[in-house]
């Protein structure tokens, strides 16, 4: 064998095992999320949310000496693209964990691969979504969610809106198993707590974008004479749907869920309101998961925001589309970077050199974790949701603020 | 017929079946197409009702409304399927994927389905939606109703679209063939028609042609009966053969029209000849007054069997005949002349008409091996006396005409010459007195035929001659072969017409 042979093998030997992975010097976790279409900045910010708190540990010697690096795939919120690169990152990539996914349509179907690769111990951690498929069997036991559950959210929104003496409520939701979600949350909660029935409801179809006309959806619920719209969708439509409405003179409150992202949809509407020279800014309602992360009391929303100037995390390059302007903080910012400190609490209780299987295990016996917030972080063997509570927001100006008043909004 | 009309009537005939034919697939095509699409959807809609009410009995159950609708959504991706939807058993819309609320013609048609579908088995309805279209209603049981309905919307559009594209396809298909068609016929019809074309060229040019010239070369249809192996190439040897046959037959009557020629001047010499044996000088004797005689001949043909002849046996006795040779034309020329030439022969050995005609019929008779007769009148007149002896030989017997009475002469009984050697002749005399006329003629006056096909007749000679009392004999002569060609005006002469006129004028010789 000559010289020039066996460094050919060598080099082939380099090339297929690279050293930094022969010593694990890094922990792959993979996202598959929107960064294109409508949805886009969800999946955008929630990825710079986490990446500024992982860009953090990571330099600062990592966890036990290995970095953490998010491998990012775009799925534009659509389901088949989203099993694809599932599949991708466990057989491919070979992610250690599935983190930060991001829609209810995308992820109930991604879940029966979850309990397929069983053998792999593939555990989704914090995905942006709370729907109740992620929550229940027969695939909950594979999901680890931080946020509260959609039902919680329209449980908490309905609660207060009835109590607050709006019995009228309809509902506006993606035509898919998100809004279905929030539909049936809002129906459970409607039935369960004051034997009410929702009045009227409207659906538009997944993929809409905020030119298209929701005026049809706008009579729907008008023809309803409902005092209260709950808005299950994405943060293009609904945005959409307020100024339609507001156009139409149905100035009833407009509630959305903490998917929409605050930011993104509240840019949608001042842009709007400045155009058309109306204020769609009243009476708007936005549930969130997270608090705020203006409120300078909590450690985290200080260290959110420290780190968020300090690295300006940039949209992964390569799958995002150009022209998008990443915003300072968010909402969905700030949810990326709690499942981060999650992920980080989780890596550094499996310890050095950490294997799936023991993944369950760990998650599960955490009983109170502290992630700088006004609640602490809580697993069991059948508690798969580490939060529950619901934070709810108004636009005032150009931010979401705590609200205090619901009778106050009242016109 | 010209080639424009057998192309255009060809191509109407190819455009109207084509029509027929195009329309009659489209029809069945598109009807086939329709039943089995309906059938296809149709069952494809109940496999997926099947399919979602089976995996959504457990979730309907457990209220798990957003995993139906996950999976209610997968189905909307195939094509073919406009809407699904999911009623709970309390017959709530609990999963739909209406855009932008579920139509009340939906609710209606699951409050009908809900009676109509009982022993669990899909129920199909066509639905019609406003604003939306026409749908194929599939509803199915879940849990045979408990857990509630599961209806599938199956879009008729798709197969509406389906249809006229199969149908575009088949007419492009059709009309691609039909081009062909119409090409291939175009080029049939031309080669058909172009021999044709030529035919009928060729036809017109042989109106014109001159069929007595050889042939100047090869035909120009010739290549026909080589090149088409049909009709056409049938037509085109009949064509050149006529054309031969034509040439042949022309050319044949060339020559025989040379031959007659030749015959008809060697006729017109022979009857020179002929005319030359009859006297001709009139009045043939100038110097005796006694009498007066006119004779003509007209034959038939270019040369007659009748004859005349007239001539003194010695001073005082003029022997005259008229004769006709049976037959025409050459032969009866012939003998005519022999029997001219026998007759002066015989009477100048004897001077009774009897004796003339016994030994004329004797000498004709010898080697007379093509059996020709003649018939023969003869007379002698004796000039002092205008007693006048004459022997008939099966001739017409002549008229004897005086101031007051016309009648023909007494028969002697006699046959035809040359057909029995000892035949016996008798004679009859008679006296003329001045001014009477003997009248000799053949058969070819009164046989003579009207267009109706009437003879001149013995009547109308007798009345003639009745009438034209007094005249000269010339006149006589003349009169009679004009009377009698008027008679038979229109219709070719049929036979020699020979008359001899001679009329005593003994007073003269008295005085």
């Amino acid at each position: 064998m000559s010289d020039d042979r066996i460094r050919s093998i060598i080099f082939l030997i380099l090339l297929l095992f690279p050293p930094g992975r022969l010593l694990a010097a890094e922990i792959v976790v993979g996202m598959s999320a929107a960064f294109t279409g409508p949805s886009k900045g969800l999946g955008i910010e929630l990825y710079r949310g986490s990446t500024a708190y992982l860009e953090h540990v990571n330099r600062t010697g990592g966890i036990y000496g290995q970095k953490i690096v998010i491998k990012a795939y775009d799925d534009g919120y659509n389901p088949i693209p989203a099993i694809r690169n599932t599949i991708k990152l466990i057989e491919q990539d070979n992610a250690f964990l599935l983190f930060n996914y991001v829609g209810t349509p995308t992820v109930t179907r991604i879940l029966p691969l979850l309990k397929s690769y069983k053998e792999k111990f593939v555990y989704l951690f914090s995905p942006f979504t709370g729907a109740e498929p992620l929550r229940q069997p027969p695939y909950g036991e594979y999901v680890f969610n931080l946020r509260a559950s959609y039902s919680n959210e329209t449980e908490g929104l309905v609660d207060h809106f009835v109590s607050a003496g709006k019995n009228r409520l309809a509902v506006f939701y993606q035509a898919d198993a998100y809004g279905r979600s929030g539909w049936d949350g809002v129906k459970k909660a409607l039935g369960k707590n004051f034997g009410l029935k929702m009045v009227g409801e409207a659906t538009y179809r997944r993929g809409a974008e905020y030119s298209q006309s929701f005026i049809e959806q706008v009579d729907v619920i008008k023809k309803a004479s409902a005092d209260v719209v709950i808005s299950i969708g994405a943060y293009a439509v609904c945005a959409a749907f307020i100024r339609d409405a507001r156009n139409a003179g149905l100035n009833i409150p407009i509630a959305n869920l903490s998917f929409v992202g605050s930011e993104s949809m509240a840019d949608l509407i001042i842009q709007s309101s400045r155009s058309a020279g109306k204020d769609y800014t009243k009476d708007l309602i936005n549930s969130q998961v997270v608090p705020s992360y203006q409120d300078t009391a909590l450690p985290a929303a200080q260290e959110y925001r420290q780190l968020m100037d300090k690295y300006q995390p940039l949209p992964p390059r390569d799958i995002t589309e150009a022209g998008y302007a990443p915003l300072p903080q968010s909402y969905v910012g700030f949810e990326g970077f709690l499942n981060a400190k999650l992920l980080v609490e989780v890596l550094k209780r499996l310890g050095p050199g950490p294997t799936k299987n023991r993944i369950k295990g760990i998650v599960e016996s955490i009983k109170s974790a502290d992630l700088g917030i006004d609640a602490p972080v809580a697993f069991g063997p059948h508690k798969h949701q580490g939060l529950d509570k619901v934070y709810y927001t108004t636009l005032k100006g150009d931010l979401f603020v705590p609200l205090l008043e619901w009778r106050g909004r009242e016109k | 017929m010209s080639r424009a009309s057998l192309f255009t009537k060809t191509l109407i005939l190819i455009v109207v079946l084509f029509g027929i034919i195009a329309t009659a697939t489209s029809i069945l095509s598109g009807w086939n197409l329709y039943r089995n699409l309906t059938q296809e959807y149709q069952s494809k809609g109940v496999a997926i009702a099947k399919s979602i009410a089976d995996s959504s009995v457990e979730l309907l159950l457990n209220a798990d409304v957003s995993t139906i609708q996950s999976v209610v959504d997968q189905f909307t991706e195939i094509e073919g399927v406009s809407y699904v939807i999911v009623f709970d058993g309390q017959g709530e819309a609990v999963s739909h994927t209406f855009v932008p609320a579920v139509p009340g013609d939906v609710l209606e048609l699951q409050r009908r389905t809900q009676t109509q579908v009982v022993n669990g088995a899909a129920a199909t309805n066509n639905l019609s939606i406003k604003g939306m279209g026409d749908f194929l209603d599939v509803a199915l049981p879940i849990l045979a109703g408990v857990a509630g309905y599961v209806h599938v919307g199956m879009d008729k559009s798709l197969i509406r679209s389906r249809i006229w594209s199969a149908v575009a396809t088949q007419q492009g298909l059709m009309f691609i063939i039909f081009l062909l068609s119409l090409l291939v016929a175009y080029a049939l019809v031309n080669r058909i028609s172009q021999p044709l074309k030529q035919l009928a060229g060729h036809a017109g040019k042989l109106a014109t042609q001159d069929f007595s010239e050889p042939e100047t070369g090869p035909s120009d249809i010739g290549h026909l009966p080589v090149s088409s192996h049909d009709e056409v190439g049938e037509l085109a040897k009949s064509f050149i053969n006529m054309e031969h046959s034509l040439r042949q037959s022309v050319r044949e009557l060339k020559e025989t029209t040379a031959v007659k020629e030749r015959i008809e001047s060697e006729l017109k010499i022979a009857r020179d000849i002929q005319m030359s044996m009859v006297p001709k000088l009139f009045p043939p004797f100038p110097l005796r007054p006694e009498f007066d005689l006119y004779a003509t001949l007209v034959p038939a043909r270019e040369v007659g069997g009748d004859f005349y002849d007239f001539f003194f046996i010695d001073d005082n006795h003029l022997c005259f005949a008229i004769g006709d040779v049976s037959g025409k034309g050459i032969p009866a020329a012939l003998f005519m002349a022999v029997t001219r030439t026998l007759f002066r022969t015989t009477a100048s050995k004897v001077s009774r008409p009897e004796k003339i005609l016994s030994l004329l019929n004797r000498e004709l008779c010898r080697d007379n091996d093509s059996c020709m007769f003649v018939t023969v009148f003869c007379a002698v007149l004796d000039t002092r006396t205008g007693e006048v002896e004459y022997s008939n030989g099966g001739h017409n017997l002549p008229y004897f005409v005086s101031h007051d009475e016309t009648k023909p002469l007494k028969n002697t009984g006699g046959m035809a010459l040359g057909i029995m050697e000892d035949a016996t002749f008798r004679s009859e005399k008679l006296r003329l007195r001045g001014g009477d006329r003997l009248f000799l003629y053949t058969d070819g006056v009164t046989e003579a035929m009207d267009e109706g096909g009437n003879q001149y007749s013995e009547a109308r000679l007798e009345d003639f001659l009745h009438q034209a009392n007094g005249s000269s004999v010339s006149e006589i002569i003349h009169d009679a072969v004009e009377h009698v060609r008027r008679h038979s005006a229109g219709t070719p002469q049929s036979d020699d017409i020979t008359v001899l006129a001679l009329k005593f004028l003994l007073r003269v010789a008295q005085s």
